[in-house]
């Protein structure tokens, strides 16, 4: 045998002796539990990573802290980690070493992890940095990181502390969004506040006080009474203290003592917001000064009641000429050319129509309506209009299936009107069907009438919409139907005003009905002018 | 003797038309466009007057009450013609008999005339 090989051998039997003895200190530390023994598999094999005795405090220390620890090797081996971080991933802790750090970092902060490493390898002391991980649940939670390099038996390594930041980013989001609403407030013209749930003010914006002159100290809680005018006060404290008992929300337009003591409109909305037992943790308001949008809307109304008055003078005289025409052919025995001029009288009361609309648009908006109730026929006034609006189609027919009905209570031109608006609109909207029925019926208390159009029909989402101003069926077929929109808006009001109510049934592409119910008795049209006048007021 | 009509109102082809309208029913008719001329009449009373509520600037309602005040014109029937629905109320309170609302169909001016002008004298 040769002299190197005996050499060989020796050293080979000192290294394996030294293992052994390696061996037999970490058999004795995992005995006496000073030390955790880590079996790592790696390319060349498995690899036993222990903690040295002298460790021992550090481990306590590391094992009592509240943020997560671990040591991973530079493939990302987790070698070791602390209950805390297993309790961060919400794994159970054996389930956590010897898996992959790389496992637990979101997918959309792997760059942001790798130039954490790359500098924690760099930086003596270390690198920070805030990171997502990847929870089992897939919830993601963002952590503060801070990582530094280290040589554990040779070999590349890296501790990493751990520190939950989810608590942190929500009280910091919550301080954001507050930031976010003062700044908001304070940079809106509208008046703003905030009110404890049982309606105590404890907070206004900047615009509050300069438009109403007055200091924090005379508007916390209650005191804002005093730049409310007296006479409303006791309306808006009424319903205010309403919403407050019953959690609704608060609408009312009402006036405010400016700084110059002059009162302006506003408009006042307050909202409750709750928590997630449905709590009104606090209200917020807002009074937003409306003295422009009123003073527009009364300049609205002059214009069309200006306008509207101008188009009824040429629109008289031609009518008269029309009808004096008329008379003078009827005379001559030309029934041809009276036939045209109905016609042509009916395009003329078409006309009137929309003009008379758009007068009491103006009307219904200032309270101006006026009505002159009497009894009369009802089926005789459908019969007349139906008569008037035969001649203006030729396309439909318009039947009639009356039931008796006897005298009713009410303005019989405004009836008339709503009337004229339902059954034009019958022929407005079924351009391609041949008939129109119109049914009445009636009991003890109330009469009703439906027009039934087998035309374009109305989709059911807009069905409520058809009643509002200038509300007109809208898409690709508008063209086809030309209006202002306040036909219906104005009959709803005049029926609601009459104390009736007012619908439709429709199915699109089928046609509609529209109905419309009135009682037979003299009703108090007073209520409802109270009720009217309970939604807003107006400082005289 | 016709019977004599005053038609005030300060749209000359509304005052044209309405001549037409009751010519045509064998009225005699007067007209103005001047409220101003209504102040003036002397001894020639007309049997009813068509007076429109708003001429140029003069409130047909005082050219009313003016006339209803008056004992030698306040027999004269007053017919106000408005083109606003709503006047039946003011249209009472300046004492006239009846009210109007452009537009108007013949038939309905026609018996509102007649009316009033068959049961007076």
């Amino acid at each position: 045998m040769p002299k190197t090989n005996k050499y060989k051998d020796i050293a080979e039997v000192e290294e394996l002796k030294s293992r052994l003895a390696e061996a037999e200190e970490t058999l004795h530390a995992i005995k006496s539990g000073a030390v955790d023994a880590l079996v790592v598999s790696e390319p060349n094999g498995h690899k036993v990573f222990t903690l040295k005795g002298e460790d021992y405090t550090y481990r306590v220390l590391v094992e009592q802290m509240h943020e997560g620890a671990l040591t991973f090797t530079e493939e990302g081996i987790i070698l070791y980690a602390n209950k805390s971080f297993a309790n961060i991933v919400q794994l159970p802790l054996e389930k956590v070493i010897g898996s992959s750090i790389y496992d637990f970092v979101a997918y959309q902060s792997n760059n942001d992890f790798a130039s954490l490493i790359k500098n924690g390898k760099k930086k003596s002391k270390g690198s920070r940095g805030e990171v997502e991980l990847k929870i089992v649940t897939g919830r993601k939670l963002p952590i503060y990181a801070s990582i530094n390099s280290l040589q554990i038996y040779e070999i590349e390594a890296f501790s990493m502390t751990v520190l939950d930041i989810s608590q942190l980013k929500i009280a910091k989001k919550l301080e954001e969004s507050e930031e976010k609403f003062r700044t908001l407030a304070e940079n809106i013209p509208t008046l703003t506040w905030t009110a404890n749930a049982d309606g105590y003010i404890y907070w206004y914006n900047s615009r509050w006080y300069e438009y109403t002159g007055t200091k924090p100290e005379q508007m916390e809680g209650w005191g804002w009474q005093s730049v409310h005018d007296p006479k409303v006060l006791p309306q808006v404290l009424k319903k205010w203290k309403a919403s407050i008992a019953d959690g609704e929300s608060f609408e009312m337009v009402f006036p405010l003592k400016g700084a110059d003591g002059i009162f302006r409109p506003f408009l006042t909305r307050i909202i409750p917001m709750r928590d997630s037992e449905n709590n009104i943790i606090q209200w917020f308001g807002t009074n937003t000064d409306i003295t422009k949008q009123k003073e527009l809307e009364r300049q609205k109304d002059e214009f069309l009641g200006i306008a509207s008055h101008e188009l009824k003078t040429p629109v008289t005289s031609i009518k008269a000429y029309g009808q004096v025409l008329q008379k003078m052919f009827q005379k001559k025995g030309d029934a041809k050319s009276v036939e045209q001029l109905q016609k042509m009288d009916a395009q003329i009361n078409k006309l009137t129509n929309l003009v008379e609309d758009l007068l009491d648009v103006t009307k219904i908006q200032s309270g101006r309506l006026e009505f002159h109730e009497d009894y009369f026929d009802f089926n005789e006034l459908i019969q007349e209009t139906v008569d008037e609006l035969q001649l203006t189609t030729e396309k439909h027919e318009i039947i009639t299936e009356f039931k008796k009905t006897k005298s009713i209570y009410a303005d019989k031109e405004r009836i008339g009107q709503v009337l004229t608006n339902l059954i034009s609109n019958a022929v407005k909207y079924s351009p391609h069907a041949k008939k129109i029925i119109i049914k009445t019926t009636y009991d003890n208390t109330k009469v009703t009438l439906c027009v039934e159009d087998f035309g374009v029909g109305i989709p059911k989402d807009k069905q409520e919409k058809v009643f509002e101003q200038f509300f007109r069926v809208s898409g690709s077929k508008q063209s086809i139907f030309p209006g202002l929109g306040l036909g219906l808006y104005v009959s709803s009001e005049i029926i609601k005003r009459e104390g009736g109510r007012i619908w439709v049934e429709s199915i699109e592409g089928k046609g509609s009905t529209f109905c419309i119910s009135l009682p037979i008795k003299k009703n108090k049209i007073e209520q409802q002018k109270n009720t009217l006048a309970d939604t807003e007021i107006q400082h005289e | 003797m016709n019977k004599h009509i005053l038609v005030a109102d300060d749209d000359p082809a509304i005052v044209d038309a309405i001549q037409m309208m009751l010519e045509l029913e064998g009225y005699t008719v007067d007209t103005t466009v001047n409220g101003e001329t209504i102040y003036k009449m002397e001894k020639v009373y007309p049997d009813l007057l068509l007076l429109d509520i708003w001429m140029s600037g003069q409130d047909g309602r005082e050219i009313c009450r003016y006339l209803k005040k008056d004992p030698l014109t306040k027999k004269i029937p007053i017919i106000m013609i408005s083109a606003n629905r709503d006047i039946k109320a003011s249209a009472e309170k300046a004492g006239a008999d009846d009210f109007i609302a452009k537009p108007f169909e013949m038939h309905e001016l026609l018996s509102k005339v007649a009316k009033y002008v068959d049961t007076s004298n």
